[in-house]
C-alpha cells in the first residue's frame, strides 16, 4: 500500500503525517524540547507507521521541511528525512516551512517565525521568504492584517499590536496544513538531489542588499 | 573553522560521501550488515547530522546502528594495522584537539592515565610553525623542515606537568624567546629550530609513555591521532620503545580522521556491548567510551 511521510521540524511545533495520496491517514505533533537531546522522530515515524497499519516498506516518497526555522530542527528533519529516502530508494521533497503557517489559515496575508536577535522570518503568500527586523518588519505588517505567528502570540512583542495575529484556535492544526503542503510538493515539485540538500538559510535583507551590489 | 559552515557542507556530502564509498569497494547494500557512526565528540551540529542520518538509514533499511567514540577509533585504527592486536596495552592519541595518554585494560575498557593541561599536541605544532613562518597545518610544515635541521641545536625545555599530564606552552614560548634573541635566520637556522622544536615536543610525549610503562608494564604500545603522522615520534618510538614493547603505528592515513577507524571501533563495541538498541543522541563531549 502506497504510502507518502511528510514532517517539518523548522518551527516551536514538529510534525509529521502520513498520507495515502490526498487522505491524511495519521498525524503526529510535539514540542521540541530545548537542550534535552534530540526527539526520537525515528520513534515517532515508526510509531505513525504502525498505527496506521503499515510500515516502513510501505513508504513511496518523503517530504520535509527545509526552513527557514531552527537550525538544530532543521538538521534534525532533514538527516532523518533523506537517511530515510536513501535507505529506502524513494523520492525525497522540500517543502518551504513557512508556507505551511500561511496554510494554516486561508485567509493569511503573512507568514512571521522568531529569527531571534528581534529578527523574524517573513513570508508573503507567492514571494521568497525574507529576514526582517524593526522598521523593514513593521512596514510589511501594517499593510496586512491577517499574520500567522510563529511561536503563537508573539505579534504583540514585535509591533505593540497583537491584534493582526490569527489566534491559534482560528487557525487549522499544524499536520493538516503539513499535509496540504505536502500533497502539492508530491504533485508539482522535482525531488531533491542529495549534494542539493539544504536548509533555506535566509540572509537578513541588508545583507541581500549587499551581496546584489557587488 | 566555522560550525555553521561545516554543518552545512555534511549534509550535503554525507550520502554522496557513503555512494562513493560503496562504488569504490564495488560494494551494495545488499552486502551491508550494519553501520557504524561517530557519537562524540565533536561539534554538536556535524555530529548530529551524522547520527540522524545513519540511524534514519539503519531503520529504513532495517540494520543495527552502533554509535563510537571518535577518541576511542584512534585507538581502534591500530586494529587496522594489526588485527591480532589484544588489550592490554598503552596509546598515546595526539591531535590538534587531543593528547591523550590511556591504558586499554585486558578486559577492553579504557582509562584516560593522562592528558594536556594547556594545548594538544598538534596545537603546538601549529602555534610553532607560525612563529617559524611555515604554512598552515604546522605538522607537516615542521617535520619536513625539520629533516634537514640538527635536534640538539637548541636545547628547548622539556614540558612539565604533574603525574603524566602533558604540557606545550611553554616550549612555544622558549621558541617566541630564541626566534626574539636571534635577528636574522638563515634557512640552516630554521630548519634547526625546527628540529629541537619538534624534537621537544616528540621527547615529551614518549617520556611520558616511558613513565607509564615503567608504572605498569604492558606490552604493547600504540599511536594515533594525526600527530601521530609525524615521521620523527614514529621513529623515535620505534627506537626508545622497540626493545621493551611491541610498538603499533598505524599507516599515515589511517592516523589522521577517517571513517575506517569508526569501522574498526564499531566492531570492538559490537563485540562488547552489541548494536545500539534504542535511538541514540550526538554527544559532544564524548569520551574514549561509548
Ligand atoms: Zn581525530
Amino acid at each position: 500500500m502506497g504510502s507518502r511521510l511528510a514532517l517539518d521540524t523548522a518551527g516551536s511545533e514538529h510534525a509529521i503525517v502520513l498520507l495515502n495520496g490526498s487522505r491524511l491517514l495519521a498525524a503526529d505533533r510535539w514540542a521540541p524540547t530545548r537542550g534535552a537531546g534530540t526527539p526520537p522522530i525515528l520513534s515517532r515515524i515508526e510509531a505513525l507507521l504502525t498505527s496506521a497499519g503499515r510500515d516502513r516498506r510501505d513508504l513511496e516518497a518523503i517530504a520535509a521541511g527545509r526552513g527557514p526555522g531552527s537550525f538544530t530542527g532543521l538538521r534534525v528533519g532533514l538527516s532523518v528525512a533523506s537517511g530515510i529516502a536513501y535507505g529506502r530508494d524513494i523520492p525525497l521533497y522540500l517543502i518551504e516551512s513557512l508556507a505551511i503557517l500561511l496554510a494554516q489559515a486561508s485567509d493569511a496575508e503573512v507568514a512571521l517565525r522568531d529569527a531571534g536577535r528581534g529578527e523574524a522570518y517573513v513570508a508573503r503568500r507567492g514571494r521568497a521568504p525574507q529576514r526582517l527586523s524593526g522598521e523593514a518588519l513593521r512596514a510589511v505588517l501594517a499593510s496586512t492584517t491577517r499574520v500567522v505567528v510563529d511561536p503563537p502570540g508573539r505579534l504583540d512583542r514585535w509591533t505593540g499590536d497583537g491584534a493582526r495575529e490569527i489566534p491559534l484556535e482560528a487557525r487549522r492544526a499544524f499536520p493538516q496544513a503539513l499535509a496540504e503542503v505536502a500533497i502539492e510538493a508530491f504533485g508539482s515539485a522535482k525531488p531533491v538531489r542529495y549534494h542539493e540538500l539544504e536548509p533555506l538559510y535566509v540572509q537578513p535583507a541588508a545583507a541581500e542588499e549587499r551581496k546584489a551590489s557587488r | 573553522m566555522v560550525p555553521e559552515l561545516a554543518a552545512r557542507a555534511h549534509l550535503q556530502a554525507l550520502i554522496p560521501t557513503i555512494e562513493r564509498a560503496l562504488a569504490v569497494a564495488g560494494e551494495t547494500w545488499e552486502g551491508i550488515d550494519g553501520l557504524a557512526v561517530t557519537a562524540g565528540p565533536g561539534l554538536v551540529g556535524t555530529l548530529l547530522i551524522g547520527v540522524q542520518t545513519a540511524q534514519a538509514i539503519a531503520w529504513a533499511r532495517g540494520l543495527p546502528v552502533i554509535g563510537v567514540s571518535h577518541l576511542a577509533g584512534h585507538l581502534y585504527a591500530a586494529l587496522l594495522e594489526d588485527p591480532a592486536l589484544r588489550p592490554p596495552a598503552l596509546a598515546l592519541i595526539v591531535s590538534g584537539g587531543h593528547s591523550d595518554l590511556i591504558r586499554w585494560s585486558a578486559d577492553g575498557s579504557i582509562a584516560v592515565l593522562g592528558r594536556t593541561i594547556d594545548d594538544a599536541a598538534g596545537e603546538a605544532f601549529d602555534k610553532g610553525a607560525r612563529l617559524l613562518g611555515l604554512p598552515f597545518p604546522g605538522g607537516p610544515a615542521i617535520d619536513r623542515l625539520a629533516a634537514s635541521g640538527n635536534p640538539r641545536a637548541v636545547a628547548f625545555p622539556r614540558p612539565r606537568a604533574p603525574g603524566l599530564d602533558f604540557s606545550f606552552s611553554g616550549v612555544k614560548t622558549a621558541l617566541l624567546y630564541e626566534l626574539r634573541r636571534r635577528e636574522a635566520l638563515s634557512e640552516e637556522d630554521r630548519a634547526d629550530l625546527a628540529a629541537s622544536y619538534q624534537e621537544a615536543i616528540v621527547d615529551a610525549l614518549l617520556q611520558r609513555v616511558e613513565a607509564a610503562l615503567a608504572q605498569t608494564p604492558v606490552p604493547v604500545v600504540v599511536l594515533g591521532g594525526g600527530v601521530a603522522r609525524n615521521r620523527r615520534l614514529r621513529a623515535a618510538a620505534l627506537s626508545r620503545l622497540g626493545d621493551r614493547v611491541r610498538v603499533v603505528i598505524p599507516a599515515p592515513d589511517l592516523c589522521t580522521d577517517n571513517a575506517a577507524m569508526i569501522g574498526a571501533a564499531a566492531l570492538v563495541e559490537w563485540e562488547r556491548k552489541g548494536p545500539d538498541r534504542a535511538p541514540f543522541d550526538a554527544d559532544p563531549g564524548l569520551g574514549f567510551s561509548s
